[in-house]
C-alpha cells in the first residue's frame, strides 16, 4: 500500500512507549499494533487526533504517501 | 428477538443433520440392493417375478425393474447408477450443509471457510443439475422404446439451486472482505 505510517517513528521521536500510547489515546494494544506495523485498512478520524494529541504532532508525521511504482524505477 | 434467531439455528441444524442421515441410509440401501442384484441372480428374478417384492427404494426412485430389465440389462444397471450417484452428489450437499452449520457461528458469520464451502455446494449443485438433465434425456430415450417408466429428475430446479447459492456465496465473499476491513479499521 503507498501510504506509509510512521508511527514507530514518532513514537521513538518522543521517547514513547507502545504501553503508555495506548493509555494515553485509549486504545487496545493489539489494535495499536496493527496501526504501527501497517496492517490497518483504515484509520478513523478520531483515533488520528488522539494519535495527534498524545504525540504532539501533525498527521502528516504519522502518515505518508509514497508513489511505490515511481521510486521502484 | 437474538434468542429466537438462535432457535431457529439450531432448528435448522438439527433439520440438516435429519436429511443427511436420511440420504446416507437411502443412499447405502441402494448401494446394498444394486450389490445384492449385481451379484445374486435370484435377487433380480425374485424382484422380476414378483412386483410386491420391489424394495421401497426401488419403488421411490422409479427402478421399475419388470419392464427395464426386459428391456435391457444394462440400461438397468446404467439407470441405477445415475440414481446412485444422484443419491452420491445429494448426501454430499447435505454433508457440506451440516459442516457450514458446524463452522457457522452466529456472533461472526463471515469467514472464509463457510463462504469456500458454500461455493463449493454451488459447483457440487450445478454438477447434480448437469446430471440430473442428461438422466433425464437417457430415461426419455428409454420411454421412446416403449418401457413404461416415470421421469422427475427435476434437472433445472438444482441449475437454479446452483444459481442462487452461488449468489449467496458471493454475498459471504463481500461480507467477509467487509469483516476483515472492520476488523482492521482502528
Amino acid at each position: 500500500m503507498p501510504i506509509i505510517v510512521n508511527l514507530d517513528v514518532m513514537m521513538a521521536r518522543r521517547k514513547m512507549p507502545l504501553n503508555e500510547l495506548s493509555e494515553k489515546v485509549g486504545l487496545s494494544l493489539p489494535n495499536l499494533s496493527i496501526l504501527k506495523t501497517g496492517k490497518a485498512k483504515a484509520i478513523r478520524f478520531s483515533t488520528l487526533e488522539a494519535v495527534c494529541h498524545a504525540l504532539d504532532c501533525q498527521p502528516g508525521d504519522i502518515l505518508e504517501y509514497r508513489n511505490l511504482l515511481k521510486d521502484g524505477s | 428477538m437474538k434468542s429466537q434467531t438462535r432457535f431457529v439455528f439450531n432448528a435448522v441444524h438439527i433439520l440438516i443433520w435429519i436429511v443427511f442421515i436420511g440420504l446416507c441410509i437411502k443412499t447405502g440401501t441402494l448401494i446394498f440392493n444394486l450389490i445384492l442384484n449385481l451379484f445374486f441372480e435370484t435377487g433380480i428374478s425374485s424382484i422380476t417375478i414378483d412386483p410386491r417384492r420391489l424394495t421401497e427404494i426401488e419403488v421411490d426412485m422409479q427402478l421399475n425393474p419388470q419392464s427395464l430389465l426386459e428391456f435391457g440389462k444394462g440400461h438397468y444397471y446404467a439407470r441405477a447408477l445415475l440414481i446412485l450417484l444422484f443419491l452420491i452428489i445429494q448426501t454430499y450437499i447435505a454433508y457440506l450443509a451440516v459442516k457450514i452449520f458446524r463452522k457457522l457461528r452466529l456472533e461472526k458469520p463471515f469467514c472464509g471457510s463457510v463462504t469456500w464451502l458454500i461455493k463449493q455446494m454451488s459447483y457440487v449443485a450445478l454438477g447434480a443439475g448437469v446430471l440430473a438433465i442428461a438422466a433425464e434425456g437417457y430415461t426419455e430415450w428409454i420411454i421412446l422404446q416403449g418401457v413404461k417408466l416415470t421421469n422427475n429428475w427435476n434437472g433445472g430446479s438444482f441449475l437454479l439451486l446452483a444459481g442462487l447459492i452461488f449468489i449467496l456465496a458471493e454475498v459471504f465473499r463481500r461480507g467477509t472482505e467487509l469483516q476483515n476491513e472492520n476488523e482492521l479499521t482502528v
